[in-house]
């Protein structure tokens, strides 16, 4: 059973998440709040598997809710719930450790297969934030920091996602199968959580290069 | 006295007021802001037109026009209804079809009559007068160029006044009415000098003084050019003071006078290499060698044409080429070098041929040139007019003291017209940056719970279809449908606000997108052609939008309606305009071509939006079977 916790302020939806949820046989919500306050006590009480946190939410919102969770040491699955996923925020938020991020627009089956797939290791990658990550790699690393750059292949791959393509069409062009993609998307995360910690990095995101 | 500080005046406001708005961005933002007056939007695309498409893309500046057309049936503004056909008119003709320009000038011409606009009709008859010219219809041109004269002096606009003279003589001579011409051009000098415009007194003096050259009164021809170099010298107008010289000089010559015109030659030819004017050197210097070669001194004549010819071919001047052709020919014979002089004649046969075939280009190009220079005259006309008019009137009565009072405060207010204009573009930055926060924000609201509506319904969808409830399921599955495509056209509404989203890379990243969204579910194909390193190019937000809609539109149709397998799209920009195609291979459209139903409907809507943006939208058959959708849009 897996378990998810879920941040949101709309008490519209947050009702009807419960309602898919609950009427699923493999996941449960065990306890929703409106904003990130205590973000990590909730975690540390309810050991979720899986956050399921909204961005825009006052007091606190989702990327504190976030870098606290992370802070305290815990490795729970955390997707980003947001409206557009253009939003400069989700981009900062898979730096500091997100897992993946889920549009609110996204068909309710979706929403399902993605909190499963998140579970499985899986992760999304829209042509906006393709096109971050690349722009963020491209940045002059110093010497003496030891940073992962991409490969060629997650190259080849994040250019291709970055002009719309998707999974499956990009998949075809590299003449490789949808999985391998997914493999190297994940491998493209672990990355950015590596080097999101790098000063090179935090600079380009607060100057906003990014 | 009083002139000088006109000119300075005017040519200061001239260039200011058009500083203020010579872009053409906010030209069109102009034209599309519909809070604005409608003259105001008129003005604007007119001066878009006039300033940035007309001369260098006729083409398009057709097309343009016939938007300001109906913009000015649609706001009963017949005046720029005239305008906007008198602009179709010259495109035409810069398109090298002037029977199409002659009917397109005669219904400005109507227009005109019917709301009693003398002036403007006077103005066709002119235009009309030049292209019979230059196709060589010269009596029709006659009595275009008489009318025109006739209703300026009607409407006692004196400055046409002269310019229709002038044309009228120009006209006679060609006919080779040397009497008339002489008579006509005197007129136009009589009117510059009531104007007291030097500038055109200067002109019509030299016209007079090359007549009479041209009907070897030399003496007679002294006079006028005397007092022409005069004013020149005054203007200190270096280029026209090196054309006078040239032209003093082969008066000089036919009188005889050698020394004084090798003095004149060189005067021309020191100012213009000051000018920098190699094709006027060129010319310049076969005047001299000419003249050496009459007195005799053949050794000076074949150095000087050697060097005309070099600064000939330098230029690519190809009846210099052979005018320094000729002199060296005559100076090889005349030294005996036999083999040269046959040279020089080969040359000259060649430039012969040359310039034959190419007098047809000549035609259109010299159009060209005489519109480009009546362009930046006609800008200068209507300032002038203008300004002329009210000023005028109040000046009168007023000293100099004033005029200078008058000239700073002028100048202020273009400089303040200029601030005025650089905080109202700044404020319309920080709206469009405010529009979109707020947008983001509304749209997070109302996205969230749509989702919510869309995710409820979606549960009870299932429950419905778990006990068997197929009807109960069929309508919760379209709520569950429509909220989503809601949030989707919300996202889109917030995409194409957004300043930081205006590049052509954003909008065909998201057209793919979307393509692959919608095709890829229904295992259609799609393939999507665009520039890979896409021009760097802003779009406006009307642009961006809606040939984003327009392509949704497209598509959708290809999926729901054409039973298609494969979409083809296409995205290409050249330097003119940017063109948008799509193309299914399904069943096409209906021929019988209605504009109701589904189907229909969405036609209407994408050639609604494409005359939005000044496009032109187009349907038809694809190659591969289906049906074809394309919008044209052409860049300013």
């Amino acid at each position: 059973m897996t378990r998810v916790l879920l941040f949101e302020d709309n008490p519209d939806l947050v009702e009807s998440i419960r309602e898919l949820i609950g009427d699923t046989d493999d996941m449960r919500v065990v306890a929703d709040f409106r904003n990130a306050q205590k973000a990590e006590q909730h975690v540390r009480h309810h050991l979720p598997d899986v956050v399921l946190m909204d961005i825009d939410m006052p007091v606190a919102n989702g990327l504190e809710g976030l870098r606290a969770i992370r802070a305290s040491g815990s490795e729970v699955l955390v997707l980003m719930f947001t409206v557009m996923d253009d939003n400069e925020n989700v981009f900062q938020a898979i730096c500091q450790g997100a897992s993946g991020y889920l549009l609110k627009q996204a068909a309710p089956e979706r929403i399902l297969d993605a909190i499963r797939d998140a579970t499985t290791g899986g992760a999304p990658m829209s042509p906006s934030i393709a096109k971050k990550v690349l722009t963020l790699f491209a940045q002059p690393f110093k010497k003496s920091e030891e940073l992962q750059s991409l490969t060629a292949r997650e190259h080849d791959v994040l250019s291709l996602l970055v002009r719309g393509h998707s999974y499956k069409m990009a998949a075809v062009q590299l003449e490789i199968g949808v999985e391998t993609l997914r493999f190297h998307i994940k491998n493209i995360y672990a990355k950015l959580h590596v080097n999101s910690k790098s000063e090179a990095v935090i600079k380009a995101l607060q100057n906003r290069v990014v | 006295m009083r002139n000088r500080y006109w000119t300075i005046a005017l040519s200061l406001c001239i260039a200011l007021t058009a500083l203020a708005q010579k872009d053409p961005d906010s030209l069109r933002y102009a034209w599309h802001d519909r809070t604005k007056p409608d003259s105001l939007r008129l003005q604007a695309l007119y001066n878009l037109i006039m300033e940035h498409v007309l001369y260098t893309d006729p083409d398009s500046a057709y097309v343009l026009a016939e938007i300001m057309y109906k913009e000015g049936v649609a706001c009963s503004r017949i005046k720029a209804q005239s305008e906007a056909v008198n602009i179709q008119a010259m495109s035409r003709y810069m398109s090298g079809d002037p029977a199409q320009a002659l009917e397109l000038f005669q219904r400005t011409m109507a227009i005109r009559r019917s709301i009693g606009d003398s002036g403007g009709v006077a103005v066709a008859y002119y235009n009309m007068a030049m292209v019979h010219r230059d196709r060589g219809d010269l009596s029709q041109a006659m009595d275009c160029a008489l009318n025109s004269l006739r209703k300026e002096e009607s409407v006692g606009r004196k400055r046409n006044v002269a310019k229709s003279h002038n044309l009228i003589g120009v006209l006679y001579m060609t006919l080779e009415d040397n009497a008339n011409a002489l008579d006509s051009y005197q007129k136009s000098l009589a009117v510059c000098e009531q104007l007291g415009d030097s500038g055109q007194v200067a002109v019509a003096l030299m016209n007079i003084a090359q007549l009479e050259n041209l009907c070897d009164r030399n003496e007679q021809a002294l006079v006028p050019m005397d007092r022409a170099m005069a004013i020149f010298q005054r203007k200190s107008n270096d280029r026209e003071l090196a054309a006078a010289n040239r032209t003093l000089g082969q008066i000089l010559e036919s009188l005889g006078r050698t020394d004084e015109a090798l003095a004149a030659f060189e005067r021309a030819l020191g100012l213009q290499e000051k000018l920098g004017d190699v094709r006027g050197q060129a010319r310049s210097l076969v005047n001299i060698s000419s003249l050496f070669c009459s007195k005799g001194r053949y050794g000076p004549a074949k150095e000087k044409g050697l060097q005309a010819l070099a600064y000939a071919r330098k230029a690519e001047d190809m009846k210099g080429i052979q005018e320094a052709a000729n002199c060296l020919y005559d100076a090889d014979k005349a030294l005996g070098l036999t083999a040269q002089a046959l040279e020089m004649h080969e040359l000259m046969m060649q430039m012969d041929d040359s310039l034959h075939s190419e007098e047809n280009e000549r035609g259109i190009m010299q159009a060209k040139y005489t519109y480009d220079l009546d362009k930046k005259e006609a800008l200068a006309n209507a300032e002038f007019e203008r300004r002329q008019v009210a000023t005028l009137l109040e000046l009168e009565r007023t000293r100099s003291q004033r005029m200078f009072i008058l000239l700073a405060v002028l100048f202020i207010a273009a400089v303040s017209a200029l601030l005025v204009n650089r905080y109202r573009l700044k404020r319309r930055l920080q709206v469009a940056q405010l529009r979109t926060r707020l947008a983001r924000d509304l749209h997070d609201d109302i996205g969230s719970t749509l989702s919510s509506i869309s995710i409820l319904s979606n549960v009870v969808q299932r429950r419905a279809e778990a006990i068997g409830d197929v009807d109960t399921a069929t309508s919760l599955e379209k709520i569950s449908e429509r909220s989503h495509r809601l949030m989707r056209e919300m996202s889109d509404i917030v995409w194409s606000v957004d300043p930081g989203k205006d590049s052509m890379a954003d909008l065909i990243g998201r057209m793919r997108e979307f393509g692959v969204g919608v095709l890829e579910p229904k295992g259609i194909a799609f393939h999507f052609n665009a520039p890979e390193n896409a021009v760097a190019r802003d779009l406006s937000v009307d642009v961006k939008r809606n040939l984003y809609l327009i392509f949704k539109e497209a598509v959708n149709n290809a999926a729901k309606h054409a039973e298609a397998r494969s979409v083809f799209a296409e995205l290409a920009v050249d330097g003119r305009s940017i063109r948008v195609q799509i193309d299914d291979d399904g069943r096409g459209m209906q021929s019988d071509g209605r504009t109701t139903g589904p189907a229909g409907n969405g036609l209407r809507n994408m050639r609604e939006r494409a005359i939005e943006i000044g496009a032109a939208f187009s349907t038809g058959v694809s190659e591969h079977g289906g049906a074809s959708v394309a919008v044209v849009l052409p860049l300013a």
